[in-house]
């Protein structure tokens, strides 16, 4: 008994050890964007959705509210989307690494990270509008989560059945 | 034949009617209904769905805005802003303000009283009692006593109670020495021809659910299908079939099968809004008509106007809750005339409006983002706000065509809309932004904001009226100049985008039309 429980764990040992190695080249990356990790792209989707809606002295915020997970998911399950903003991202790491001696976007201090990101994404280009599309989902998730509703004074739908959050009327 | 036909029922089938809609939206409707009452065997197409408020709408922006979808589109220019189109019955006024005023005298006499644009073939009297005809017949709630309004009668229903939004405006605007008015609004304030009244919920741009919102959804297409009106949902124009005196005789439609079949007709109306009729008219080239479906002038899909409305937002000290109660209120028109001191010509109607959350924060687009949203967004039940409805002067250059490249699931080309706002547009837009900060400081604001130009959903102009066959497209009662027993009923036909809503002028237009149609049905039915 003992030697099957110990070989059992072996094998379970092993399969999380080789899984990572195993499963890197079937691991989503940007083909057209130049093979950027996928993991590359959601470290950036949270700072960026961390600068777009920061957290104040109230609390809140869009990564306290995982809008950035929420984001990720609709990005990841549209393959245009996908290297769309891969392609975003990497232009935004490329200037990051020249002007910050190496340094990738969501490594440098958080004003340096609004400060390019006004640069990059503000007016009417490439850039500026996958930003604003970026920008929307982060305002449409956090905003539209009736978790927020409260914190901003809005109470919600006045007919009950109205949100799919609620089976009930609001508690606000 | 009275039914609701779901497109899967027609299959194949040629059918035939003697009068055929096409586009069942603010215009569309309306003719619907009044023909059929006339005694037409009349059918109304609509590429979308009929919505069921109860069951399809909720109190809920992101549902409402995947709901109402937007439509396939390029928009070019120097000022590309968005346009806003529902594909369903009943079209937009599933979901608007439903603001109901009407235009001024000037309005229709531009060109003569102000030396820009052009008139319209027709003045205020012969439009009046069209109005009344039509505020009367959707209960319309109001106060007459907007002094730069034209003299009229008492509205059907009263005014509706100001929300907390609407009583600072109020407030700002009369000490500034203005005069707000309640809005007239298609909305009912009371029970009224067995819908219920209003119930203050907020959510008008969500699409009612009590039905007190007087649309065409909810109005004129019930009451089409009583009078044994044939309404087809998710079917589509492709192509409109002439016979050798150019006179329309049947239409092929597709449904949402993608089945082709034949529609014979006497009579065509065509209602489709201001970006897809000229789009249905340049796909329909033929012998007769080379370069489109009614184009001998070149004015087919020219001269498109829109009311490109800024959000203007103030900061109070009290809490407002501007999100409850209707969102639409005080209307001042004190800037509406020209007045050459100001530096333009015409002018404007600023009117109080209330916003939720994602629509308010997206109002700004990108121009608003991190600690200065926060602070936007953290301030909102203490936020008052108004639009600027402002006249656009029509400019040939400003257009939709057909895309040279792109086309959409059946093949048709989608439409390129080339917008660019003339010197005029921009000098009235600062002027209207300016006096809308000093109504909301006035009131008590402590801080502005000034959204940029959002979407607009006023799309006027691109099959204009006329007397001049090489000016125009259609009469005055819409009747296209070359095509004897073809109709156009909705808001292409504008001369001018005067500077209100335009949806009451579109119905009290269309209402105009089918009169004339009953009155010389003879005439224009012979095979």
């Amino acid at each position: 008994m003992t030697s099957v429980i110990s070989r059992r764990k072996t094998l379970f040992l092993l399969i999380a050890a080789l899984s990572g190695p195993l499963l890197a080249p079937f691991k989503r990356k940007s083909f057209a964007s130049g093979g950027i990790d996928a993991n590359v792209i959601k470290n950036a989707i949270k700072v960026i959705a961390d600068r777009v809606i920061p957290q104040t002295a109230k609390g809140g915020g869009a990564v306290a509210r995982n809008v950035h997970r929420a984001v990720w998911r609709e990005i990841e399950k549209d393959d245009y989307l996908f290297e769309e903003t891969a392609g975003f991202i990497k232009n935004l790491n490329k200037i990051c690494r020249k002007r910050f001696n190496g340094k990738s976007f969501e490594l440098i201090d958080p004003i340096s990270q609004t400060s390019l990101l006004k640069e990059v994404a503000d007016g009417d280009t490439q850039s500026g509008r996958v930003f604003q599309k970026m920008r929307n989902r982060v305002v449409d998730n956090y905003y539209g989560n009736s978790q927020t509703f409260g914190s901003i004074g809005f109470s919600g739908p006045s007919q009950y059945r109205g949100h799919p959050d609620y089976d009930r009327w609001p508690q606000t | 034949m009275a039914a609701n036909l779901r497109s899967t029922d027609i299959g194949t089938r040629e059918l035939s009617f003697d009068a055929l809609v096409v586009g069942c939206g603010g215009g569309g409707g309306v003719m619907f209904y009044h023909l059929a009452k006339s005694g037409f065997n009349t059918a109304a197409l609509d590429e979308g769905p009929r919505f069921d408020p109860f069951v399809d709408f909720r109190n809920d922006e992101l549902y409402a805005r995947d709901l109402f979808g937007s439509v396939d589109m390029e928009i070019t220019g120097n000022d590309p802003v968005g346009i806003g189109m529902v594909k369903a019955v009943g079209g937009g006024t599933n979901h608007y303000s439903a603001v109901y005023p009407r235009f001024h005298r000037s309005d229709f006499k531009v060109k003569s009283r102000d030396g820009a644009g052009d008139d319209w073939p027709i003045d205020y009297e012969t439009i009046e009692p069209y109005y009344d005809e039509v505020e009367n017949f959707l209960g319309v709630s109001g106060l007459n006593e907007n002094p730069f309004d034209e003299k009229r009668g008492l509205f059907p229903n009263p005014p509706h109670r100001y929300n907390g939004s609407s009583r600072v405006i109020e407030r700002g605007a009369k000490k500034l020495g203005l005069h707000p008015n309640p809005p007239p609004l298609a909305i009912l304030s009371r029970e009224f021809d067995g819908r219920p009244a209003c119930n203050q919920c907020g959510f008008c741009f969500q699409g009612c659910m009590l039905k007190d919102m007087s649309n065409v959804n909810n109005v004129y297409v019930p009451k089409a299908l009583k009078l044994g009106g044939t309404l087809m949902e998710r079917t589509r124009v492709l192509k409109i079939e002439l016979d050798k005196n150019e006179n329309v005789k049947s239409v092929i439609a597709v449904n949402r099968l993608g089945k082709e079949f034949r529609i014979k007709t006497d009579l065509l109306i065509v209602a489709c809004n201001t970006i897809n009729t000229p789009r249905l008219l340049l796909f329909n080239k033929s012998q007769y008509f080379p370069d489109g479906l009614l184009n001998r002038s070149g004015y087919v899909g020219r001269n498109f106007m829109h009311h490109a409305p800024h959000g203007i937002y103030g900061r109070f000290g009290e809490k407002l809750n501007w999100h409850k109660g209707i969102p639409q209120g005080p209307i001042i028109q004190d800037f509406y005339e020209t007045d050459l001191r100001r530096g333009f010509l015409r002018g404007y109607t600023l009117e109080a409006f209330s916003n939720l959350p994602i629509t308010l924060a997206t109002d700004f687009n990108h121009n608003l983002w991190g600690g200065e949203l926060v602070e936007l967004m953290d301030s909102f039940d203490h936020l008052a706000g108004m639009w600027v409805c402002g006249e656009d002067l029509p400019s040939p250059d400003n257009r939709v065509e057909l895309h040279p490249t792109r086309k959409d699931e059946l093949g048709v080309p989608i439409p390129l809309v080339t917008y660019s706002y003339g010197g005029n547009e921009k000098r009235l837009m600062a002027h209207a932004v300016k006096k809308a900060e000093e109504i909301l400081l006035a009131g008590g604001a402590d801080k502005t904001w000034v959204s940029p130009p959002g979407g607009s959903a006023h799309l006027m102009g691109t099959c204009r009226m006329g007397g001049d066959p090489k000016t125009s497209v259609v009469n005055s009662f819409g009747q296209s100049h070359d095509v004897k027993n073809l109709f156009i009923t909705d808001g292409s036909v504008f001369v001018t985008s005067a500077a209100v809503n335009p949806t009451l002028t579109i119905q009290a237009l269309a209402t105009r039309t089918a009169g004339h149609i009953a009155a010389n049905r003879k005439n224009l039915f012979k095979r």
